[in-house]
């Protein structure tokens, strides 16, 4: 089976534009890795977690994916065909469908339930027989009083907007639904609402999601697979159990313990992580995780992990995953051996 | 100063053109110094109304029944000029949004300087002083050169840390934490959470934290208030309220959130329904039209206080059963 949709290598590189730069001249301005190199693929039906901290490039990542942005270099490829112009992207807005983060301020204020509902048809040139009744259907599709056709955004609850989100996403079946923090902001008990319904429509007409989260409670009860960002790079992607039960990169692991246990009998004594996410304006030499990772040695500082692929379709970016943590690479009996545990005061960071 | 705070027979009305809304209703609230309070509710559930009442911020259109004692003092009696007194210097608050708590224009340590203005008797120097030095104890290591930054050079966490800083400066004896983590990520909340946890071991006065998290609450408080539609329905000691709780918006509360399961789910637990009308309250309990186990009182009559054990407190027909 191929892929939904899929990126190959995908990078976004923004320049930082100074005035000062501009005014005297200077030569062209530095350019940053938003994303750099990520390779995803979406089957048909399936769900992935897109899971990482702010700043990491999640929600850059999917608007590459819809065109939204420009990718600087890489490859993206919708059913199987390449994706490339403006006008292979608007072939894939058509079939695929974004769910914005803010819910409310994603729906016009000074248009009515109704015709948000139906916007979809008309940006897309499709016709409806009756435009109201197409609009009631889908309230009742996604579980509301079809008396909200007359209301405005502003009459709605954050869980009844987030409804009309997931109505105006799916009015055009699309193949393809992209949910940017779906729950951000809504209530644990309306949340398992919007999730359970978003599953029931999945099973109806068998999509396949994208949930660009950090929401890690909730995103392994929604996901098949995970893919885990650090700093615009994938650190790890694998079957979302397996992924919970046993990660491998030392960030999955210190983000899944970095969650707070609901008991209180529970509670955690020592950090799992400390320090910040690192700007992509100064991304540390060699692994960029190194200057948070509790395991980082010599050749962490200095070389960027490759990517590799392991047994039970998992891939991880780390000299030293989790689970071969026992084995002593070659490189590090020599050399490199005393230096573990060095505190990390000399970071260096890639010359622009 | 450090006293106990206690709210008795707490009810907050606002005056809107569609009737009055009963935004807090008969809250009780015990808290003695050296606590950690945990305040926990859904959106409506009277969060906001609460801690603005505690910090004196209420708007003109409120009017407020029963007390807020504070030591010897009754904040809702108080005029003005001593409120104005109070907040800032007995009563400090950290807010959610660590961006909108500072002025982008003016730098951190002007501003720190700034809120120990009722610090009459000590220079600019020495304030200036004890602000590295709080920044020091919230973890911000390289105090001097944070001093001269703006707010927006700083992360998210970061801010919070300063608000912290900020709040901790005026030395209050009641420091409310609304939502302080729920602006960030989940690597910086479990920090945040942990200088909290440090910090109290030093501090003396009351902490009441507001979440809506439950692992938040949890992690960080000793005793908890649950709230439903403007009500306290149950509070009890932390332990009590996630191991043996037993009013139905508790329990499903609790059952709701989705860090408690380790398998995957295939449908999340809900609360169907949604909250009552606050203009027009049903006769009976307000939970009653979502409960799982209504019966006939329920409808009829408001539930009465039953407490269970020390300190344990329920508000449900169902909980003397």
């Amino acid at each position: 089976m191929s892929p939904i949709i899929a990126t190959e290598d995908l990078s976004v590189t923004f320049a930082r534009r100074r005035l000062s730069d501009r005014l005297l001249g200077l030569s062209p301005p530095p350019e940053f890795n938003i994303l750099d190199k990520v390779s995803v693929a979406l089957m048909p039906g399936e769900t992935l977690g897109l899971v990482g901290e702010s700043g990491s490039g999640k929600t850059t990542l999917a608007r590459t994916m819809l065109g939204l942005n420009r990718a600087s270099e890489g490859e993206i490829r919708f059913e199987g065909r390449t994706v490339k112009t403006e006008s292979d992207f608007r072939v894939v807005r058509r079939k695929s469908a974004m769910m914005f983060q803010d819910p409310v301020a994603s729906l016009s204020p000074r248009q009515r339930v109704g015709s948000l509902l139906t916007e979809p048809f008309v940006i897309r040139g499709m016709t409806m027989s009756d435009r109201k009744a197409t609009a009631k259907a889908l309230l009742a599709q996604v579980g509301l009083p079809t008396s909200f056709v007359d209301r405005y955004p502003h009459e709605l609850s954050g869980g009844q907007a987030r409804r009309i989100g997931v109505a105006r996403a799916l009015a055009l079946k699309p193949s393809l639904l992209i949910a940017d923090e779906p729950t951000a902001g809504l209530d644990v008990s309306v949340q398992g609402d919007i999730l359970n319904l978003v599953g029931e429509l999945k099973r109806e007409l068998g999509f396949a999601s994208m949930i660009v989260t950090h929401n890690l409670a909730m995103v392994r009860h929604v996901s098949d697979r995970l893919a885990i960002m650090y700093l615009g790079r994938l650190v790890e992607t694998g079957p979302t159990q397996d992924v919970f039960d046993a990660p491998l990169h030392p960030y999955t692991a210190s983000l899944i313990k970095s969650e707070p246990v609901p008991d209180p009998r529970r509670r955690r004594e020592s950090l799992a992580i400390k320090g910040e996410i690192p700007s992509v304006f100064r991304r540390p030499l060699g692994c960029e995780f190194h200057t948070r990772c509790p395991f980082a040695r010599e050749l962490c500082r200095t070389v960027t992990p490759a990517y590799r692929t392991l047994v039970g379709n998992r891939t991880v970016r780390c000299h030293f995953p989790l689970e071969n943590r026992g084995q002593e690479p070659e490189v590090l009996t020599g050399a490199f051996a005393n230096s573990r545990g060095k505190k990390h005061d000399q970071v260096e960071y890639r010359s622009t | 100063m450090t006293a106990s705070l206690s709210v008795e027979n707490l009810s907050v009305r606002y005056r809107t053109p569609q009737g009055p809304v009963h935004a807090l209703r008969h809250v009780d609230i015990e808290a003695r110094p050296g606590e950690v309070i945990g305040i926990v509710g859904e959106s409506g559930c009277g969060k906001s109304t609460l801690v603005t009442a505690l910090a004196n911020l209420l708007p003109a259109n409120a009017s407020v029944d029963g007390s807020i004692r504070y030591g010897a003092l009754d904040l809702t009696g108080l005029d003005e000029r001593h409120r104005r007194a109070l907040r800032g210097d007995e009563i400090a608050l950290v807010g959610q949004d660590p961006m909108t708590a500072f002025n982008p224009v003016l730098t951190i340590g002007d501003q720190l300087v700034d809120f120990q203005h009722h610090r009459k008797h000590i220079g600019r120097a020495e304030k200036k002083k004890r602000i590295a030095e709080m920044l020091a104890r919230v973890g911000i290591s390289d105090a001097e050169r944070r001093m001269a930054s703006y707010p927006h050079e700083l992360s998210g966490g970061m801010r919070q840390r300063v608000a912290i800083a900020a709040a901790l400066l005026t030395d209050p004896g009641l420091l409310i934490a609304d939502e302080p983590t729920t602006a960030l990520d989940v690597t910086m909340e479990a920090q945040i959470i942990h200088l909290l946890r440090e910090l109290r071991r030093e501090y003396n006065g009351v902490i009441i934290v507001v979440s809506h998290h439950l692992g938040v609450i949890a992690e960080l408080c000793d005793r908890v208030y649950v709230m439903y539609a403007g009500e306290v329905v149950e509070s009890g000691d932390v332990d009590v309220i996630f191991h043996d709780a037993r009013h139905p918006y508790t329990r499903a509360l609790l059952s709701c959130d989705p860090a408690r399961f380790h398998e995957r789910l295939d449908s999340l637990p809900t609360i169907p329904g949604s909250l009552p009308n606050l203009t027009q309250l049903p006769t009976g309990c307000v939970y009653a039209a979502r409960c799982a186990i209504c019966f006939e009182p329920c409808l009829a009559h408001p539930p009465p206080t039953v407490h269970l054990s020390a300190g344990h407190t329920v508000r449900c027909h169902g909980a003397g059963a």
